[in-house]
């Protein structure tokens, strides 16, 4: 069975506290906060390595960033993925969820890919969205359930192995809806939804061995106007900080004063 | 300017309806609409299982066009079938702006539509306006709410955004009566013959924890500081006798207090907007504060004279937040 | 990467906890199978013994994370690594098989135990004996001051096994398995730092060991303990001085940009910019030592001078840096929810632990002597 899951490196979603506007050019300054595996993609990734603990299964994982986030890619080799690929370019920059899709569809194309399963976090801590995975799905011509918790194996009698079907759990309004799914399928992965196992130094030393392919833009079937920012059907106007600020008075007093203060603001103010 | 091609001059709005049931987040939008684009046409779109009486409120909800998938297949939520029954009223009415309530199928459906018509999707939008030039601007969150940003959708059509409930507020004047249009229905044979891969069997409800936090006047919210389990059990006391909700941060979750995810606040959970909001051990990370800023008023109680929550607090006290809790809670109890 | 690695694991695992284990002086041994499978305990073993195939540095850099939050569990893991180390350095073939691969994953715990009521760095003057008996060999004695005794699955202790043609003491190390007749633990000392390492007495009471549970050349054992303990052990503990100070980095600069005084956090304040300084001046050269003479040891050069430099400079640097950090932090310092004090006593406790800094400073000069003798 192969899989491939989808990651995306963002900046540490712990320090965005530290995040600033420069007052100048108004861009973003994310200096100073490292940059990390998107957490819901590590389940993604988490999901993906619990299915080869118990299968024939293989691993790829694809992204789509700077150079610079190759190593962060590697740490994905670390925790147990196989060969890896990572699609950059300057001309892949300031892409939308459109463009960022397609782009990995492309990319997949290029590698000459044909999973059975595609994971990937449910959304990116930084920007949110939860389209990207949807949005390859469609690109790829793939059924596509999101918001998954959970992925099981169908265990009904009769099934053959190669044609296993997947009991998949997908968050609602309601609770959870269940699915029977049939590969090939893309599946965007709850965060949270498991723990994701801790890099182990053997994995460390042996993830140096594993392939870590980058792909340029001249290396896939596109052209520039359908990449980066070019290839984007939204396009970002200005950014600012909302001020939340508020004029907080502080009430003092032992707990019972502050209770007794407290109930007295609950009452007036419902 | 009647040829702006900016112009809005079709909105489509996807009803959110569970179980029969119009969910206040279709008022909220169709409000926007009314007040962004007043002289669009607005339609609305229904899929779901058979439910006439919802199908005629939002017949006369004020829309001009209502466009109805209603078939037992679509009862339970199929990416599939959804997304291609939503497909289908998009073609057929070729709306400029096309807003879906960003709820777990939402999120599915509208980034599913943007590539199916090769356009863009704004998400989790905090406002919508029209900009000088009369184009119309997303207002969307980003890193947790720290940072809003704008977003354009200038050179393709549906322009389409997602957002969360209780974000826009309702008024009552949209639910007017005006002529009622007749219903467009949408063909959902087309359904019966599709064996698609994905195939739905059951639902699994969660338990009912309390009160929902996105109805309630008064939200009690436990955070991380909030140490031991047993607070949590005074905290639905005191919601109780406000008749309110509690509510959770993110890290309370992960600490396991809380029963279940329900009621968790802020950027993966909900957004709510009670009278009253009370804070014990929130910090006032911003993932936590996107979800519950547009509270009326809010006081906040921690341990560390520094928490950031105080700074965006009307009221708070600098103290053990299950202690003042008991105390309010003990203030409760006759 | 590595390093990333290993403070994921210690953020998960270790940092919630430390505090608890200090005040209970509890030992967690149910972490053990996981640092096994994480790689921390054989990182330096050979992949085939079950180990990652790695060198001394990363074992350092696993043990800085840990110390950086729980110093008592990084000295659990180092006494492990020393049993560990001298398997792999001084144990056959056999030995090597039978015994790495459990103790790299963690299913089984050891130690090397010296320390006798006379006496630690004064190995040749112990007092525990081994007689020659009926194909293999009796133990009689009493170790004290030996981490990981309760704990050790397998313990390691040096024992007199006969004397050269002058006189002198021949020692040889012999793996005792727990449960052997005759072998118990004593008295589990109470402990004012490193808490949640065991540390207390082995009792051998006429214990018998078999032929080939001696590890190294029989009558070498002086050789074996005295490298185990003097590089590995050593290092070790420079380890463990780097994580306090970088926990006395970190706390009294987290403190100093949260406390306000006066209007401002007291970081923007002269007199606390000056501790802050320090402490990273410490840090930073407690650092260099201590990878210094890893590395040496990874190259496979005698480090035993580099080894108590590094030790000797960061165990009382660290001592320093805790006080430092609680002067810097006022009457917060001294209240137990700080991890400060906790810092202190671990930093204090880490001097007398693998040989005492007046030690240290007589192999240092001894060293020093040789090679700078023009």
């Amino acid at each position: 069975m192969q899989i491939l899951v989808c990651v995306k490196p963002v900046p540490d979603p712990e320090k965005y506290d530290l995040l600033m506007i420069d007052p100048e050019t108004r861009r973003l300054i994310r200096e100073g906060i490292p940059t990390v595996i998107n957490p819901a993609d590590k389940n993604a990734l988490e999901a993906a390595l619990r299915i080869k603990d118990t299968t024939e299964a293989s691993i790829t994982v694809l992204s789509m960033a700077p150079d610079f986030c190759a190593d962060r890619i590697r740490e994905c080799l670390a925790m147990g993925a196989d060969e890896a690929y990572l699609l950059s370019d300057i001309r892949f920059g300031g892409a939308d969820t459109y463009a960022t899709s397609r782009t990995l569809m492309k990319g997949i194309e290029t590698i000459g890919l044909a999973p059975d399963l595609i994971l990937a976090g449910n959304e990116s801590a930084d920007g949110a969205t939860a389209h990207v995975p949807v949005q390859l799905a469609e690109w790829l011509g793939l059924p596509h359930i999101a918001n998954v918790s959970s992925i099981e194996r169908d265990t009904r009698a009769g099934q053959a192995p190669g044609a296993a079907s997947w009991i998949i759990h997908k968050k609602a309004e309601q609770g959870h809806i269940r699915y029977r799914a049939r590969p090939p399928i893309l599946l965007s992965v709850e965060r949270n939804s498991n723990r994701p196992r801790i890099v182990s130094a053997l994995g460390v030393v042996k993830s140096k061995k594993k392939k870590l392919e980058i792909l340029r833009f001249d290396a896939l079937d596109v052209s520039s106007d359908t990449v980066g920012y070019a290839g984007s059907p939204t396009k970002a106007g200005a950014l600012s900080i909302p001020d939340l600020s508020r004029t907080g008075q502080r009430v003092a007093g032992t707990p019972a004063e502050i209770a007794a203060a407290f109930m007295d603001i609950i009452k007036k103010s419902i | 300017m009647t040829n702006n091609p900016r112009k809005i001059k079709k909105a489509l709005i996807l009803a959110d309806v569970a179980a029969g049931e119009i969910q206040q987040s279709f008022w909220e939008l169709l409000t926007k609409v009314k007040q962004i684009c007043p002289e669009a046409i607005c339609g609305a779109v229904y899929i779901g299982g058979e439910y006439p009486e919802a199908r005629e409120t939002l017949r006369q909800s004020g829309v001009d066009v209502l466009y109805a998938a209603e078939d037992a297949l679509l009862d339970i939520f199929r990416p599939d079938y959804h997304c291609l029954m939503l497909e289908t009223a998009i073609r057929d009415f070729d709306p400029d702006l096309l807003l879906i309530c960003a709820t777990a199928e939402g999120e599915e459906l509208a980034p599913t539509m943007g590539v199916r018509f090769r356009t863009g999707v704004a998400a989790h939008c905090v406002d919508l306006k029209i900009d000088e030039e009369g184009e119309p601007v997303c207002l969307v969150p980003a890193f947790g709410g720290k940072v809003v940003g704008e977003i354009y959708i200038p050179a393709t059509r549906p322009r389409i955004a997602t957002i969360k409930a209780g974000i826009f507020s309702a008024s009552n004047q949209t639910r007017e009566q005006k002529t009622c249009p007749t219903v467009i229905p949408i063909d959902t044979e087309v359904l019966k013959s599709r064996h698609g891969s994905i195939e739905p069997i059951g639902i699994v409800e969660s338990a009912p924890g309390g009160r929902s936090v996105d109805k309630a006047d008064l939200v009690v919210c436990g955070g991380y500081g909030l140490k031991d389990k047993d607070a949590f059990a005074s905290l639905e006391k005191l919601a109780e006798y406000f008749a309110g909700a509690v509510g959770y941060t993110r890290p309370a979750v992960e600490s396991g207090r809380p029963e279940n995810e329900r009621n968790l606040i802020g950027t993966s959970g909900k957004t709510v907007t009670p009278k009253v909001y009370v804070g014990f051990g929130v910090s006032g990370a911003t993932h936590h504060v996107c979800g519950m800023k547009n509270a009326g008023t809010v006081i906040s109680v921690n341990n560390d004279p520094n928490a950031a929550i105080f700074g965006m607090s009307d009221f708070y006290a600098v103290g053990d937040a299950s202690k003042i809790l008991d105390a309010m809670t003990a203030i409760t109890e006759p | 990467m590595l390093r990333e690695a290993f403070a994921d694991f210690v953020n998960q695992e270790v940092a919630p906890n430390a505090a608890k284990w200090d005040s209970e002086d509890h030992c967690p041994v149910e972490l053990f199978p996981k640092m096994g499978e994480l790689g921390i305990l054989g990182v330096f073993v050979p992949e085939e013994y079950g180990g990652v195939g790695l060198g001394h540095t990363e074992r350092v850099i696993a043990l800085e994370e840990i110390a950086r939050h729980s110093a008592g569990l990084a000295m659990f893991v180092f006494t492990h690594q020393l049993g560990v180390a001298a398997l792999l350095e001084f144990g056959n073939e056999a030995q090597k098989k039978k015994y790495l691969p459990s103790l790299c994953s963690g299913e089984k715990i050891t130690g090397l135990g010296t320390t006798e009521p006379g006496g630690g760095s004064d190995l040749l003057g112990a007092a525990t004996t081994a007689e020659a008996k009926d194909g293999g060999w009796m133990i009689r004695g009493r170790k004290c001051f030996i981490t990981n005794s309760h704990t050790a699955d397998y313990a390691m202790i040096t024992a007199k096994s006969g004397t050269d043609e002058k006189g002198r003491n021949l020692l040889s190390v012999f793996l005792i398995e727990k449960g052997a007749e005759g072998f118990n633990p004593g008295r589990k000392e109470n402990k004012m730092g490193l808490r949640g390492s065991v540390t207390g007495e082995l009792i051998m009471d006429h214990v018998f060991v078999a032929e080939d549970q001696v590890i190294g050349a029989l009558g070498k054992g002086y050789g074996v303990a005295s490298k185990v303990i003097g590089e590995v052990g050593r290092a070790s503990m420079a380890a463990i001085s780097v994580g306090i100070l970088r926990g006395c980095l970190e706390e009294s600069v987290r403190f100093s940009n949260k406390r306000i005084v006066y209007g401002k956090p007291i970081s923007k304040l002269q007199a606390i910019q000056f501790h802050i300084a320090e402490i990273r001046l410490a840090y930073e050269a407690a650092r260099l030592l201590l990878y210094r003479a890893a590395k040496r040891k990874d190259d496979g050069k005698s480090a035993v001078a580099e080894c108590s430099l590094a030790k000797y400079y960061g165990t009382e640097a660290a001592a320093s840096a805790a006080k430092r950090t609680i002067e810097l932090m006022g009457a917060y310092g001294i209240v137990n929810e700080y991890p400060t004090g906790r810092f202190l006593r671990d930093a204090l406790t880490s001097i007398s632990s693998g040989g005492t800094s007046e030690i240290q400073k007589l192999i240092i000069a001894g060293d020093t002597l040789k090679q700078y003798a023009v």
